[in-house]
């Protein structure tokens, strides 16, 4: 070749360097962009429920790398929500909602996953308006995502808007029978007051969970169906098994603590609410160690949780979010109930749900408003729930309106799962059962 | 780079809906910036030649704070008096010096509590923060240097900042990450973003080493110690390695692994791409022609995909496979088209390749001034007649030839080496052939770019999805490039070995008769090649 004076030594080593680099080059920028998608698994959802610190701590050292990932911010977002659940936190509400914002402010248009978290969010703070409005924009964006049905589900519920929701949990068992779907569509059967279907569903999304998150909500959901039919010994079972995969789930810690006071086993049940409290202080957990405390006579070891509520109420009131039935209850039994009403009547304009009004209606029983709380308390049972302490909150009104009978017909059902009423309200019901006289 | 984004916001633990009628209570002010149910720890080792300070700092945000009381006031008389305080500070300094765990040369660090205190600050809505805090001291002979084994057993129940630094006074530290100076101000001030998780570092190991520098200097982990210029590299290494942003290094290597794929997406079988270059720039004879299919090539590529890959996710029902068949099918026909233009001109010309050839052979002292001639005639002959642009006539060619050099003997003299026959080629003949090639050459760069192939197209919606929109147009342009070397690369070696065909040809007459006769027919099979591969391509297109 005369054009290339090179000797074809030299021009093949010049072939061989050639090589040589071309394949360094190649096996450099594999081992540096391929290697490095092994550690995603990390951030899965999966990952995000059953450990939600180290999840957002993944999540957040790879935004650090890359700032304009707006699926991985909404991700973030909602971590932080699902922790505030876990952990019961929910100064971590701010947290998600920058991470949220923040995702938006990058995709303004069709981001189903942070209009799903802001969605989510709102309802975490029990703005259930703000919430279906967050919710109907990401079912607009993506009408293949189930999980913005769920939240559309939640914030329908919370509204009383019950036949919406049950179109949504529908939908989102259309879309993905997974163990958000299925706990939902197991809720919807709660509600109704069909609790062995509800304790089917649950067994399904127990089967179908595939965090330790998704297991141990499960099992606590099931514990408590068994307890409201009755069956203490399948509650304590349910949340024993559920909290040898998650020893600290404050939930499960509750179920079990429940099952053990049906059960007549006071200690047990103390310091297992107890440990839930220090996991996390929960009202409705500090709520229930008061109760036990106080049903045991030990009204000073009751100051402790009281106390703590009172400080969590002052918080809420401090950023004006509207109160949530454990407070209202706790202030209408050992506050002032004037001032429990005023509650009820914040959290209802916002969350007119059946919690809500059973709660409103305990609020004016205790203020001696019994005719007004009669209304609430049916409308609290309106759906057919089958919930010993709302039975047993109206078989009071009607005992105060004179009513024997309609009190001990819903006595009758607040005590024939005999266990399932708090030992504190349970000594309650008996009591005016007593006074009532004879069942009809 | 891809990542399925769908399963990061699918969110499968959703389950904001708490069972049993009762929804979580979340309804408080976001007061203290970790959480109101937060208890953090601080650790700050001081490291001497003999011993060993320690501080720990525990901060309880507000509601952890209440839950700390009754364990206060040990008297439920709903006050803390001082002595309460004292006793608690003092119990719980002990505990947490128990579970302060340090492993020394000397052995397990036993410590003596030097300060306990208990102080409360203003926290949110009227409540308060505690903290507490610890000293204790402890020796430890360090003079000579030794590792030192950290382990934190603090109650880890509640979510929480952990954090532990440590400093040097007289000695150095190596091995480790650990801060010098705390992030939070000792728990004090922490992030604001929502991007700072709780800190958990929970245990470290540390070595030291006797300093050299004088006493009382102190002497920051992280300062260029002679032990630690190694680790740095290989710790710079591994982080090149393990992490996903975007580095110079990174880029780069990204870069030139767009620019390999796309150099391999040319050469792939069934790829009419380079077939149909390696023709035509083996045809036209320039290296400057190789050149403007490639830069054709990629301008049309690159500029494919980004209208694709950026129209794409703005019209998702418009499926990405039918608009790929539809530019399969179009760059199909287009090249069709002049593969069958190509073949009625070569038909058409035949002789004209006898006019190219001698040409070649005008090499000498008339050669400048024959030169213009030529020029000159042909842009009459353009202007005159407004025959299509092909290849010169012939007609036109002998008279100024004849009439400049007047020599017919230069027919037989030996051609000149080819390359150098092009680089010397007169510029107006080169002009006139570029100016009619171009339009071909261009087209066949359009249509051999415009199909966008799929892996490009990816590469950028990854980017894209990553919100690295800019590096994805670079990678793509690399990748066009990649593409365009090769497409140029296949058309100069054909030029190359055509040019050395002809050379050898040169000195056997029988060969250069074969030569010839190949090179007569050469641009119609090659025109006839770009049809057959352009029907290839439209069939294959119209077929998916």
């Amino acid at each position: 070749m005369h054009s290339d004076p090179r000797p074809p030594a030299r021009r093949r080593s010049r072939a061989v360097a050639v090589t040589l680099a071309l394949a360094t080059t190649l096996f450099a920028a594999g081992a540096v962009l391929i290697e490095p998608l092994a550690p995603d698994t990390d951030s899965r959802p999966e990952a995000a429920a059953s450990r939600p610190v180290s999840t957002t701590a993944a999540l957040a050292a790879r935004l650090r790398r890359l700032p304009g990932d707006w699926n991985t911010w909404s991700a973030l977002g909602m971590a932080h929500i699902e922790q505030a659940r876990t952990t019961g936190d929910p100064a971590l509400h701010a947290k998600a909602e920058k991470a949220l914002r923040r995702s938006l402010a990058l995709q303004a248009r069709g981001n189903s996953g942070a209009e799903t978290g802001m969605a989510a969010l709102a309802a975490a703070r029990h703005d259930f308006a703000t919430a279906r409005t967050w919710a109907d924009k990401a079912v607009t964006s993506d009408p293949y995502a189930s999980a913005a049905f769920g939240v559309l589900a939640d914030a329908h519920t919370q509204l009383g808007h019950y036949r919406e929701a049950e179109q949504a949990v529908q939908k989102m068992n259309d879309l993905r029978p997974d163990a958000a779907s299925l706990a939902r569509a197991s809720y919807v059967f709660e509600l109704r007051g069909d609790t062995g279907r509800a304790a089917e569903l649950m067994r399904r999304s127990l089967t179908a969970a595939t965090t330790d998150s998704g297991h141990a909500f499960a099992r606590a959901c099931l514990s408590s169906l068994a307890l409201e039919d009755g069956n203490a010994d399948l509650a304590l079972k349910e949340a024993g098994q559920g909290l040898r995969r998650a020893p600290n789930d404050p939930a499960l810690l509750d179920a079990q603590a429940r099952a053990h006071a049906a059960l007549g086993h006071a200690e047990q049940a103390l310091a297992t609410w107890q440990r839930a409290a220090d996991i996390a202080p929960l009202p409705h957990l500090l709520l229930a160690l008061g109760e036990m405390h106080q049903s045991l006579g030990h009204d000073e070891e009751a100051k402790a949780p009281y106390a703590l509520l009172k400080a969590q109420d002052t918080l809420r009131a401090a950023a004006g979010t509207p109160p949530d039935t454990d407070a209202i209850l706790f202030e209408a039994d050992h506050g002032s109930p004037e001032r429990a009403v005023t509650m009820a009547e914040q959290a209802l304009r916002t969350r007119p749900f059946v919690a809500v009004h059973d709660a409103y209606a305990w609020a004016l029983h205790r203020a001696g408003r019994d005719r007004e709380a009669l209304e609430q308390a049916d409308r609290a049972l309106a759906q057919g729930t089958a919930s010993p302490l709302w039975h047993y909150h109206r078989a009071a009104i009607h005992h105060a309106l004179g009513n024997r009978q309609a009190a001990a017909r819903d006595l009758d059902v607040a005590l024939t799962p005999a266990p399932a009423l708090h030992p504190l309200h349970a000594a309650q019901a008996r009591a005016l059962l007593e006074r009532i006289g004879t069942r009809p | 780079m891809i990542r399925a984004h769908h399963t990061l916001t699918s969110a499968a633990g959703l389950l904001i809906t708490a069972c049993c009628l009762v929804t979580p209570a979340t309804a408080a002010a976001p007061a203290h910036p970790l959480g109101n149910f937060t208890v953090n720890y601080h650790t700050g080792l001081a490291l001497h030649p003999d011993r060993i300070d320690a501080t720990v700092i525990v901060d309880r945000a507000e509601i952890a704070a209440v839950q700390e009381r009754p364990r206060i006031d040990t008297d439920h008389d709903g006050t803390l008096s001082d002595a309460e305080t004292v006793r608690y500070a003092t119990t719980s300094c002990a505990v947490l010096a128990g579970q302060l765990r340090l492993s020394t040369p000397a052995g397990p660090a036993r410590w003596s509590t030097q300060t306990a205190r208990l102080t409360w600050q203003p926290g949110e809505a009227g409540l308060k923060t505690s903290r507490l805090t610890c000293a204790y001291t402890t020796a430890a002979p360090l003079a000579r240097g030794g590792d030192i084994n950290v382990r934190t057993g603090y109650d880890t129940t509640r979510i929480g900042w952990r954090e532990i630094t440590v400093k040097g006074t007289g000695l150095a530290i190596t091995g480790t990450q650990l801060p010098a100076v705390s992030p939070t101000n000792e728990l004090r001030r922490y992030p604001p973003d929502p991007l700072a998780t709780p800190l958990d570092q929970r245990t470290a190991e540390l070595h030291t080493t006797p300093s050299t520098e004088t006493p009382g200097t102190t002497v920051l982990p992280g300062a260029p110690a002679v032990g630690q210029a190694t680790d740095r590299i290989a710790a710079w290494f591994d982080s090149l390695v393990a992490r996903r942003e975007l580095t110079i290094p990174v880029g780069i290597l990204a870069l030139l692994l767009a620019l390999v794929l796309g150099a391999s997406h040319a050469l792939l079988p069934g790829h009419g791409k380079t077939l149909m270059a390696a023709s035509l720039a083996g045809r036209r004879g320039t290296r400057r022609d190789a050149v403007t299919v490639g830069a054709t090539v990629t301008l049309t590529h690159t500029a494919g995909v980004l209208v694709l890959g950026l129209a794409l996710p703005a019209a998702t029902h418009l499926a990405g496979e039918t608009v790929l068949a539809w530019l399969g099918t179009v760059s199909g026909l287009v090249i069709t088209g002049i593969g069958l233009w190509l073949l009625t001109k070569a038909l058409r010309n035949k002789p004209h390749h006898h006019h190219h050839h001698h040409h070649g052979h005008h090499h000498g002292p008339g050669h400048h001034h024959h030169d213009h001639d030529h020029d000159h005639d042909h842009e009459k002959h353009r202007s005159g007649d407004e025959a299509p642009p092909i290849a010169p006539v012939p007609t036109t060619r002998t008279a100024p030839s004849s009439a400049a050099s007047g020599n017919t003997r230069t027919l037989t003299a030996p051609a000149p080496a080819p390359g150098e026959r092009h680089d010397h080629a007169p510029p107006g003949h080169a002009h006139v052939h570029r100016r009619e090639g171009r339009a071909t050459l261009i087209g066949m760069g359009i249509a051999g770019g415009l199909v966008p192939s799929p892996s490009a197209l990816v590469v950028l919606l990854g980017a894209v999805a990553l919100g690295r929109t800019v590096f994805g147009v670079l990678l793509v342009l690399a990748y066009g490039l990649g593409m365009a070397a090769v497409l140029t690369l296949a058309g100069l070696l054909l030029l190359h070995v055509k040019h050395r065909l002809q050379a050898v040809s040169n000195g056997h007459p029988r060969a250069r008769r074969l030569v010839n006769t190949a090179a007569r027919v050469g641009p119609t099979a090659a025109a006839l090649l770009v049809v057959v591969v352009g029907i290839g391509l439209t069939l294959r297109a119209l077929a998916t």
